[in-house]
């Protein structure tokens, strides 16, 4: 990258935010995904004694070639999705088919999975230490080459220098070692590392929170570049929700291992029904805010979130919820489709100040307002979550499937 | 907390159970046969057919797991220990009785292990204040010339070999000059504690002098660490004084890894110290094994010097990890 | 101010003369210079820089790793080793230069009538010491005679006026039994016990996650109007900036670059700096055809910084200078044509009409749009 960029070429080198290909078929399609951790007694036999649910039955699906952001305060479960996905754990429950023969990583065995790491990959959030610091940046891009075969012995440092020059690093430094760079420059080693195997689907995990403001554009618009000329699938993992929505034309939610709310940018950025996703919209400091001089409507949440080995009854967000009613300790809100490209579990989803006053969805758990069984009542038969969305979905207005 | 003691320690018991074994199979299943001294030992010429007869009377033609249980018996319950015609009554704790002295074992650990507690002691107190002392001195003033002095000095001290050391400090503490009066352990129950203190405490000064730059640099480190940590600067930017950040606020966090190698050491020293001991003269575990393995071998002898020094690490491990949660209360002992 | 505390404490001095000598503000930062000797050479970590917080008024610093934004705060409570740093200027808190004064003296004030907070709380905090034992010696040390049982009684006091449930119970628990948030809570609650006439909070909300950063900024604003303290916010964040500040300060490699009130910064800043950090940060409620434009390339060494202006090499408007001005002389503090409290640190001509026509339609095409219809509608 040259220092004396004019204003002009320099423009040509920024990004608008990422768009949605509506028609792109799945890259990865996770389905009920599943994660608990044991949590063993203290006592002179250890015995088991409850779960953490890290993840708990999480579906979504990952577009060729394009970004899925997962957003969630820490401990929602969603570092933990992305390991599952490059399998560092193996999942308790749920499927995960990937690619073109649609192979599910989550019961694959390990031999198997070998071919499909290539296909997969991650870039992690500490550019300082996911570096070894005893190898030269040669070496950390190119031991992926040597362990898959990719290109015969005497071309892999070719490739390196070709990749090193990909994410804009000099290929002259590969024989440098990782503390001769700044933060920035690392991650653009992790990104070359990641890039090596040409994967089709990337797992960033908070890939530019440890970086200064002004590198993190830098480390996003070269995400971008590489993966419209790659055409590669991320999974977007971040707590800055104005990155993500920056990154990703389609977002889900998580809040304590569940996924709250997902849709494209549009549904949740400006149509969020959540009061979740509203809360941490409305909690993220606006610099626009005090320019014009206006006030976003605000929803603070208050206390933290409930630990995920003892999760609340029914909804687990209810306990900080500010619209939560009797229904909501009761049972679990099914994740409703409610719009093309929009779902959302809430028993009273709505904008802001426009949350249904009655339960949306007493009438498919044939319960009533208060979550009580209704004997008059039909339930819906199946409400679980499947992964991508239906053509049909429930009307808010007139509480019914059906097509808008 | 409970549940984790139980589980160390019936862990901890397996452990010397094994080692235990181990040792016991190493020195029978051995080249030479355990009754080969003991037919020699005896004055007439040891034939073939003495030897065999030996070994049938000290039961050590049985299998080895065989003997290893009258062995483990006898260290609960007593035993009758037989070497050739002489027939000996061997109360619990048994752990056999010595070839050469025909004395039981036990009698002369609970003499032999005295003294090297005692060093074990005045060494580690010695190498604790001195070194730890010096490791604080230097890590706050790090950077100055009184911490490359601390640092070099104690360099200077541990490059110097540890039986020159010994040698030294008693060919000038002692023979030549009388700074330092006769070394040596003389028992508490002569009636004399300042003589024992005396006798022990050249041995205990060399001791510890000498590890102390291992402790001297240990300490600086973790202490330069800790004081680079973010509460010091909060307990600065309260308002305290140098020194109470210092000691209470960094010294308090740096402690727990000291703590934890100092509680290995101590359990390798309990073991004996057998240069310490074979140069100032005290009769302790360590040149009781040295003594031991020389021909005539003194198999019950070494087998209870090498058991006590494996009882002795293990359960300083056991110490220094339960320690460890107390001193730590992020550390959940569950 | 006395009137509304409702712990009152004894008598300082500092809040007395405060109160009556209104003719300087009650930190004016002047000048100052910071410089380490390194093995590498001499690291110009801050260099002259000037600035001032009123009571009751927040400070916003901004700047990445290496500005200086930290370094500058450390200096006015004195925490650098007098070893290994060189300080000049001066540093008048409530009238009075602490540059150089003893140690003995400068203990008298930190933690205070000066306190600090810090980021990441769960380092910042003692780990085997009890949050009451910690808060308790923060009080204590300030108040000779106090008694345990009193100095307790304070601590379970601020804990509940920092909100924090069942403060009896949990003044007992070590800062590991604690979230992320209510640690960053006892760490204010440390920092406000000796009633401090001014606060510095090094990126309280950093490692937070963003409901509960929305809920200690709004903690430290409730606390502000009960005290009338003054704080300096040291940020990278230009939201929190947005959200707390009364004037904003950008720093960039040791040196002040651009200084005036939060909404005239953030609304029109001068100094091209600024406006790559607003245009390098995405907001989540910006047009979404806004553009992230990142600042091309790295700071500078502080061991060599230019002899010029620091950001000049990356910087997109310098070919707007004449010559190589940028490259040979570094500009002066000085106001640019928005007023008086508007200081910037540039030699470019006439900054607001590039912002406005090249950089704002950039980052923010629905307010550059509302900005030249008024513009038009003006003339």
């Amino acid at each position: 990258m040259s220092e004396h960029t004019s204003f002009e070429k320099q423009v040509e080198q920024t990004h608008a935010a990422n768009v949605l290909d509506p028609n792109a078929p799945a890259v990865l399609t996770v389905d009920n995904l599943r994660m608990y951790f044991p949590v063993r007694s203290g006592g002179v036999v250890r015995r088991r004694i409850g779960d953490v649910q890290a993840v708990d039955g999480v579906s979504f699906e990952v577009p060729k070639g394009g970004s899925l952001g997962l957003v969630g305060e820490s401990g929602c479960g969603k570092s933990t999705t992305g390991r599952l996905i490059t399998r560092l754990y193996k999942p308790t429950g749920g499927s995960m088919k990937f690619g073109e023969h649609d192979q599910d990583l989550a019961t694959i065995s390990d031999r198997e999975m070998k071919p499909l790491r290539r296909e997969v990959q991650m870039i992690f959030q500490d550019p300082y230490s996911s570096l070894n610091p005893r190898h030269t940046v040669g070496t950390i891009v190119g031991t992926p080459l040597r362990v898959h075969n990719v290109v015969p012995k005497n071309k892999t440092l070719s490739r390196v220098q070709e990749l090193l020059e990909v994410v804009g690093l000099n290929p002259e430094h590969y024989n440098r070692y990782p503390s001769e760079f700044s933060g920035g420059q690392r991650q653009r080693i992790g990104i070359a590392r990641a890039l090596a195997l040409q994967p089709k689907l990337m797992v960033a995990d908070e890939p530019v929170s440890a970086l200064d403001v002004s590198i993190q554009a830098q480390v996003i618009n070269l995400m971008q570049d590489l993966q419209r000329e790659f055409d590669i699938a991320f999974l977007f993992i971040a707590h800055d929700l104005a990155i993500v929505r920056h990154f990703c034309p389609e977002v889900a939610v998580m809040y304590l291992g569940k996924i709250v709310e997902i849709g494209d940018r549009e549904s949740i950025y400006s149509g969020a029904h959540h009061p979740y996703t509203q809360a941490l919209l409305s909690a993220v400091p606006d610099i626009k805010q005090a320019a014009t001089g206006e006030r976003r409507e605000r929803i603070r949440l208050t206390g933290d979130v409930p630990s995920p080995i003892n999760p609340p009854s029914g909804c687990r967000f209810r306990t900080r919820c500010p619209i939560a009613q009797e229904i909501c300790a009761k049972h679990e809100p099914p994740l409703l489709q409610i719009g093309k490209r929009h779902k959302v579990a809430c028993h009273f989803p709505g904008r802001i100040n426009q949350h249904p006053s009655t339960p949306i969805t007493a009438g498919l758990l044939g319960v009533d307002a208060q979550g009580s069984p209704d004997p008059g009542a039909s339930p819906s038969g199946d409400l679980t979550d499947q992964p991508g969305y239906a053509d049909t979905w429930f009307d808010l207005d007139s509480k019914s499937f059906g097509r808008a | 907390m409970f549940g984790y003691v139980v589980r160390r320690l019936m862990s901890s018991v397996l452990v010397i159970l094994l080692a235990s074994f181990a040792v016991f199979a190493i020195f029978y299943l051995g080249p030479s046969s355990p009754a080969q001294p003991v037919c020699e030992g005896s004055g007439r010429a040891c034939t073939p057919e003495r030897l065999a007869n030996i070994e049938k009377s000290m039961g050590l033609d049985k299998p080895v797991l065989e003997a290893y249980g009258t062995y483990m018996k006898g260290v609960v319950v007593g035993r009758d220990v037989v070497i050739g015609a002489a027939e000996y009554d061997c109360g619990a704790p048994c752990f056999g009785v010595s070839y050469g002295t025909r004395a039981q074992v036990t009698d002369e650990l609970k003499e032999r292990i005295v003294p090297t507690i005692l060093i074990a002691i005045g060494g580690s107190l010695v190498f604790l204040t001195v070194g730890v002392g010096i490791g604080i001195a230097a890590a706050a003033r790090r950077g100055t010339i009184g911490d490359r002095v601390m640092v070099s000095g104690s360099l200077l001290v541990s490059s110097v070999p540890y039986y020159l050391l010994c040698l030294l400090a008693w060919l000038y503490l002692t023979l030549k000059t009388d700074i330092f009066p006769t070394t040596g352990y003389f028992p508490l129950s002569d009636g004399d504690p300042f003589k024992t203190f005396t006798g022990l405490l050249l041995p205990c000064l060399v001791l510890g002098v000498a590890s102390s730059p291992v402790y001297a640099r240990y300490s600086r480190g973790q202490m330069v660490d800790t004081l680079g940590d973010d509460f010091i600067r909060t307990a600065k930017a309260k308002g305290l004084r140098g020194r109470t950040v210092l000691f209470k606020h960094a010294l308090r966090a740096a402690i727990v890894p000291i703590v934890t190698i100092f509680g290995l050491d101590f359990g390798t020293l309990l073991a004996g110290t057998i240069f310490t001991e074979k140069i100032f003269d005290v009769q302790g575990i360590g040149v009781w094994g040295l003594d031991a393995i020389r021909p005539p071998q003194d198999l019950p002898i070494l087998t209870v010097t090498v058991l006590i020094g494996a009882v002795f690490i293990v359960v300083s491990n056991l110490i220094v990890d339960l320690v460890y949660g107390v001193l730590d209360p992020r550390v959940r002992l569950g | 101010m006395s009137e509304t505390n409702p712990h009152p404490t004894e008598a300082k001095p500092g809040q007395a003369a405060a109160a009556s000598s209104a003719g300087e503000p009650y930190l004016v930062v002047d000048d100052l210079t910071v410089r380490f000797p390194t093995a590498d050479g001499l690291v110009q970590a801050v260099s002259n820089l000037s600035y001032s917080v009123e009571l009751g008024k927040t400070l916003g610093i901004v700047g990445e790793s290496g500005s200086g934004k930290s370094v500058s705060s450390m200096a006015v409570l004195g925490l650098h080793d007098e070893r290994s740093a060189q300080i000049s200027g001066s540093i008048r808190v409530d009238g009075k230069d602490i540059v150089g004064l003893s140690d003995a003296h400068m203990r008298q004030m930190r933690g205070n009538t000066v306190a600090m907070i810090f980021q990441d709380a769960l380092a910042a905090l003692h780990p085997f010491y009890r949050v009451g034992a910690q808060l308790t010696e923060a009080y204590r040390i300030h108040h000779p005679s106090a008694s345990k049982k009193e100095a307790r009684r304070r601590a379970v006091e601020m804990l509940d006026r920092v909100g924090i449930p069942e403060p009896q119970s949990r003044v007992d628990d070590f800062p590991h039994q604690f979230s992320g948030g209510m640690r960053q809570r006892v760490m204010i609650a440390m920092g406000l016990i000796n009633d401090p006439s001014l606060l510095i909070a090094d990126e309280p909300t950093t490692a937070l996650d963003v409901t509960v950063q929305a809920q200690i900024l709004d903690l430290l604003q409730d606390l502000q109007r009960e005290f009338n303290s003054a704080i300096i916010m040291i940020t990278h964040d230009l939201g929190v900036i947005a959200e707390m500040a009364d004037d904003v300060l950008v720093m960039y490699s040791g040196r002040a670059v651009e200084y005036g009130p939060c909404k005239e910064i953030l609304t029109h800043p001068e100094m091209p700096y600024t406006w790559g950090l607003l245009s390098s940060v995405p907001d989540v409620s910006s047009d979404i055809n806004a553009r992230m434009i990142p600042i091309p390339g790295t700071p500078p060494s502080l061991l060599h910084p230019p002899t010029g202006c620091a950001f000049e090499a990356r910087c997109n408007h310098s070919d707007k200078v004449g010559g190589d001005l940028c490259a040979t002389t570094l500009p002066d503090m000085r106001p640019g044509g928005r007023g008086q409290t508007h200081l910037k640190r540039c030699h470019l001509p006439d900054p607001d009409a590039i912002f406005l026509s090249e950089v704002l339609p950039q980052i923010a095409p629905d307010l550059a749009a509302s900005a030249s219809n008024q513009s038009s509608e003006e003339s």
